[in-house]
């Protein structure tokens, strides 16, 4: 019996002991190809600049598993939550980025309740004829938040270490992925990804409060690092855009053609300034010398 | 062969002409109706003209009319006449180029009357100029159609920067500059040399 009582306990420590896991995600794969659609190979791209950008998160939630006890901090009672507020905010910093990129006319941010769980290039043909878009660029997530108890978490058992005493520490690990896609002809056009790595302490109490805090730091440095890789991806599909295709031989051929309707404008530089300066100079000196 | 009371004379038209651009910069309320947009021309013609003062921003703004300052006044101090034939001359260049050999539905900026103005300055040296001068202006003339065959090529502005969202309008440089230049020749080959009003 005495045996039967420790080993119970053993089990009960342990469990209380466990290593929550809590993961949200959304994958552009599961939006765009869901199960059961059929795979229809992408054409050839025909750009006409300017373009017409729409910029979305993929539709998605939380997944994976979660525990929770008192003594880690009511984990369970935490439920990983990427707000719509936080979608917006993030899209808007993504669009503000390659605001007034050449060839680009506008970056359109695309509401959520505009995309479909599992819509396909179906709901995207939707938000080309509602939005007017060329291109659409869907952003796809993974976080994963990892709680372990450390040695000062042994004070928990007074109770009032649960409160003062930070024996949870928690690590976040967050993938943000961005793929442009031609919407006409279902290419791939270019991607990026950034991720980041977040991690901290927290009392029992506080654990709740601290993973969502983690939480959006661990995406706004994501989606920070994927800026400067987008940035770079541009820069090498604009060098690749060059040879006609892709992302080179056997990709889809690409067509970049430029249409009326742009702004133009006409800027004095350097030169211009130079050779006034230069006039202005030599009439000044013409007057002293004349003097 | 330049006379004194022309050299004292003050730039009036270049100031009213800096003074139009900065308010319109300040005022985007004013530049609106004013502005280069390809849909309105047939009801408002007069934007092909007009809107040559109309800026993208304040810093497109600051560049632009600080070159057309110094060489508007240049060319105003030498000769008012000329001056004026000279503007009128790359305007309607650049309105025409515009119009007729771009598909570019909105246009900001003073570059095309500069431009003008600068080849203008430029063959004014080469023809009417000496030594150094001379040596000056063909330098110029080729470093600006050097710039021109850059920007068509690469699409992109060389030695200066456009607002966001902007392609450089290669067509209106290049159309201010053969009004420019027609019109300097003009004045020159037929002995208008500048100083005379």
């Amino acid at each position: 019996m005495l045996k039967l009582l420790v080993a119970s306990l053993s089990l009960l420590a342990l469990c209380a002991c466990s290593a929550p896991t809590v993961q949200h995600r959304a994958g552009v794969l599961e939006y765009l190809y869901p199960e059961g659609a059929p795979t229809v190979p992408p054409s050839d791209v025909h750009l006409a600049l300017p373009l017409r950008v729409g910029v979305a998160f993929a539709p998605g939630g939380p997944s994976g598993e979660s525990y929770g006890n008192y003594w880690t901090g009511e984990l369970g009672a935490y439920s990983p939550s990427f707000s719509e507020g936080d979608k917006q905010r993030l899209l808007e910093r993504v669009a503000a980025a390659f605001q007034g990129t050449e060839g680009v006319q506008s970056i359109q941010i695309v509401p959520a309740s505009y995309l479909q769980p599992r819509g396909g290039f179906a709901n995207v043909d939707q938000l080309r004829s509602l939005l007017g878009l060329d291109l659409i660029a869907i952003l796809s997530y993974e976080q994963t938040q990892f709680q372990d108890l450390n040695r000062a978490s042994l004070t928990y058992w007074t109770v009032v270490g649960a409160y003062f005493v930070e024996g949870n520490e928690n690590e976040t690990h967050t993938f943000v992925d961005t793929s442009v896609f031609d919407i006409p002809s279902r290419a791939l056009l270019f991607n990026a990804a950034g991720r980041s790595k977040v991690g901290g302490s927290a009392t029992a109490l506080e654990t709740a409060g601290e993973l969502r805090s983690e939480s959006r730091d661990g995406f706004d440095q994501a989606v920070d690092a994927m800026i400067v890789q987008l940035q770079g991806a541009l820069a090498a599909f604009r060098e690749q855009a060059k040879a006609g295709t892709v992302r080179g031989a056997g990709t889809p051929k690409l067509e970049v053609t430029r249409e009326g309707g742009g702004s133009g404008a006409g800027a004095a530089g350097a030169l211009e300034l130079a050779l006034a300066l230069l006039l202005t100079a030599g009439c000044a000196l013409g007057r002293r010398g004349a003097a | 062969m330049e006379r004194p009371e022309a050299r004292a004379r003050w730039p009036l038209v270049t100031l009213a002409l800096v003074a139009a651009g900065a308010l319109l910069a300040c005022r985007p309320e004013l530049a609106r109706p004013l502005a280069f947009e390809r849909a309105a021309l047939r009801a408002e013609p007069w934007r092909a003209l007009t809107g040559q003062l109309v800026h993208g921003s304040a810093q497109h703004a600051a560049l632009d009319l600080v070159v057309l300052a110094l060489l508007g006044t240049w060319w105003e101090r030498r000769s008012r006449a000329a001056y004026l034939a000279l503007l009128a001359a790359s305007a309607a260049g650049v309105a025409a180029a515009l119009v007729f050999f771009s598909t570019l539905e909105r246009y900001t900026g003073s570059s095309g009357i500069v431009a003008g103005l600068f080849v203008g300055a430029a063959l004014e040296l080469v023809l009417a100029g000496r030594g150094a001068g001379r040596g000056l202006g063909a330098a110029a003339l080729v470093l600006f159609a050097a710039k021109c065959a850059l920007e068509a090529r690469a699409g992109t502005p060389v030695f200066a920067a456009l607002p966001p969202g902007t392609e450089v309008a290669v067509a209106a440089h290049v159309g201010g500059a053969l009004g420019g230049a027609l019109s300097a020749a003009a004045v020159v080959l037929l002995g208008r040399r500048p100083g005379a009003r």
